[in-house]
């Protein structure tokens, strides 16, 4: 028998592509395996790829929790959604006029704002100088406005508007103008809707880093009143590897009740995790293309 | 150059004569349409920048930062005579170049995997699963490395024991960790950055490889004689590039995935994570910003030097 490179090779990429999707998958499966195992089954047995003795134990202590109102796992849950929502809401509002503005070609300051966008890309007050501007000269250490308000432009977004728009025949603008549409009105009624993918593309990136930010509620926020699921989960962690510590030294550690059991961490790992997964599965398709023509940096 | 001619008749005729630019009122509908963006560069980028300065001072957080001594060149004395400094710039430097070098890597070679992948439901499913790393957050990453590595209950230390071997106690031994991060940043990266190299792939001609094919060119040939060379040019932008960030920080990786464990500092700390701890205990004020000028001083000239390196490469990727 005659052995085909081409087939050879097909043989190899796909031992190698079902490999790595193996890896990428696993990790779930045994997050979501162990939120279903029996906490006995857990400690004894430690993680496993299916559940162990199964039960729904977990979630019905985070659901009970919530209903109950004894648990900060569902104003997390809101703190977030308002905070992934609000900042979203205000990059599409920031970003598509800017975008639309700098696209004309004939607009007189195009130069004059793209540079102003520009400089603070190459240079910044650095970490500290920035976490002082805000929590102090702006006050808005522990307001809930922290969490969304930084993250409501950007230029990088605004440039890549722009550049999509810039591609639009420029008749269009001609042939409004004609029509007696004002640049509001061109922007909203033409624009728009021709560059209805990008935008969304943008609207997408912004929601999946908001959801996963974790960094400014550690940073800004020194109570617990408008904590996000993240930091919530990342309390957690640090507070079993401080008992862990404890545990070495064999010193006794005090907010142990108040640590989650193992399956319940994995549950709040999956609701943290579940409502980003969920969209971006159900909108991959745009999600891809976005990647096409979004290029490297994002 | 062309000259023109005055009065041959040919020029255009204007109908309406040209209006002031202030007086065109689509001026500043535009202006109005930047405003916004314009207003928050101004309040979260400008307005801070002057706090530059912090790092030739002693911050009091009483005084402020305009209140606090000058204390000259301080606070840059104190980190470099410091071993701390150095171990943070040999970390920082270390790990960019391994993520740097992997991340061109991994993802060129399954993008070249996924190129032979022609059903469209393989695709599909292979696409889907690659990206789920991409979707959670870096918090949720630390759990998932601690249900690996969890000294009692953990996956790898379960099947040490079973295989009959002594469990390691992995957040405790610092020399496992740079292993243990730069797989980490492969998980998480190589679906997403393999996804766009098999973009750029599946842009080549077809033309190119059916006119290897007939030249009797292999499979390997072909991707070594057509495919890797229209890879050039983005890889090399992605390295320069990436020059400039080589004192950028994996901050959420680092500080997060160790779990901010004190044993593993000597191998993961980077510049970022001190700069974090300095904001958190608060304590450190002078450390933290004199590294934070260091590190936006460095980007800014790497990022000057790699843009003319760039215009020289390929004019239409620079940025300015």
């Amino acid at each position: 028998m005659k052995i085909n490179d081409k087939e050879v090779m097909h043989a190899f990429a796909s031992i190698c592509l079902i490999l790595l999707a193996i890896i990428c998958i696993v990790p779930f499966l045994m997050v979501i395996s162990a939120s279903l195992s029996s906490e006995d089954a857990l400690l004894f047995n430690g993680y496993n790829l299916y559940p162990q003795d199964f039960t729904l134990k977990a979630y019905e202590e985070l659901i009970g929790g919530m209903v109950s109102g004894g648990s900060v796992i569902p104003r997390a849950y809101m703190v977030t959604i308002w905070n992934t929502v609000g900042s979203t809401l205000l990059m599409l509002c920031t970003v598509t006029p800017a975008g639309y503005a700098l696209s004309r070609k004939n607009y007189r300051w195009k130069k004059l704002v793209t540079y102003y966008w520009l400089i603070p890309m190459l240079i910044g007050a650095g970490g500290v100088a920035n976490y002082i501007h805000i929590s102090r000269t702006l006050g808005l250490r522990n307001s809930i406005w922290v969490l969304l308000l930084p993250g409501g432009f950007s230029a990088w977004q605004a440039f890549m508007l722009r550049n999509f728009m810039a591609k639009i025949d420029d008749g269009f603008i001609e042939a409004a103008k004609i029509d007696g549409a004002s640049e509001f009105k061109i922007l909203t009624k033409v624009f728009l809707p021709l560059t209805k993918p990008y935008v969304a593309v943008i609207a997408m990136r912004t929601m999946l880093s908001n959801w996963n930010e974790w960094a400014p509620c550690m940073l800004y926020m020194s109570d617990d009143r408008y904590i996000t699921i993240q930091r919530y989960l990342q309390k957690i962690l640090a507070n079993i590897s401080m008992m862990k510590m404890a545990l070495m030294e064999g010193g006794e550690f005090a907010t142990m009740e108040n640590l989650p059991s193992e399956s319940l961490r994995m549950a709040i790992c999956v609701i943290a995790a579940a409502p980003m997964v969920c969209l971006f599965m159900y909108f991959q398709k745009y999600f891809v293309k976005g990647i096409a023509v979004g290029g490297i940096k994002g | 150059m062309k000259v023109k001619k005055r009065g041959t008749g040919t020029s255009v005729v204007r109908t309406a004569p040209k209006k002031k630019w202030w007086r065109d009122i689509s001026h500043w509908q535009l202006t109005l349409m930047l405003l916004p963006g314009i207003i928050y560069t101004f309040v979260f980028n400008y307005w801070p920048m002057p706090g530059i300065v912090m790092a030739f001072k002693e911050f009091k957080p009483r005084f402020g930062i305009w209140g606090s001594p000058w204390v000259g060149f301080d606070n840059f004395k104190f980190l470099f005579e410091s071993t701390m400094f150095w171990r943070l710039m040999r970390n920082t430097v270390l790990y960019n170049v391994a993520y740097i070098l992997t991340g061109l890597f991994f993802p060129i070679f399954f993008a070249l995997c996924l190129e032979r992948i022609r059903k469209k439901w393989s695709l599909k499913i292979l696409q889907s699963s690659f990206l789920l790393p991409n979707f959670i957050s870096i918090i949720i990453v630390s759990f998932l490395v601690y249900a690996f590595l969890s000294p009692d209950a953990g996956f790898i230390n379960n099947l040490i024991v079973s295989l009959g071997g002594k469990p390691i106690s992995f957040y405790s031994e610092s020399k496992y960790w740079p292993f243990i991060l730069v797989f980490v940043d492969i998980w998480k990266g190589t679906g997403f950055s393999t996804l766009i190299y098999y973009g750029t792939i599946m842009g080549i001609d077809q033309n190119l490889y059916d006119a290897a094919e007939i030249d009797g060119a292999s499979e390997l040939k072909k991707i070594r004689y057509v495919t890797l060379p229209h890879l050039k040019t983005i890889v090399m932008l992605i390295l320069i590039n990436s020059m400039g960030g080589l004192l950028n920080s994996a901050t959420g990786l680092h500080y997060n995935v160790t779990m901010n464990s004190g044993a593993l500092l000597p191998t993961t700390d980077v510049l970022g994570t001190y700069v974090m701890r300095g904001l958190l205990n608060s304590t450190n004020y002078g450390g933290s910003s004199a590294i934070a000028f260091f590190t936006e001083m460095f980007g800014f000239v790497m990022v000057l030097v790699t843009n003319a390196i760039v215009r020289k490469v390929d004019p239409d990727s620079a940025m300015f």
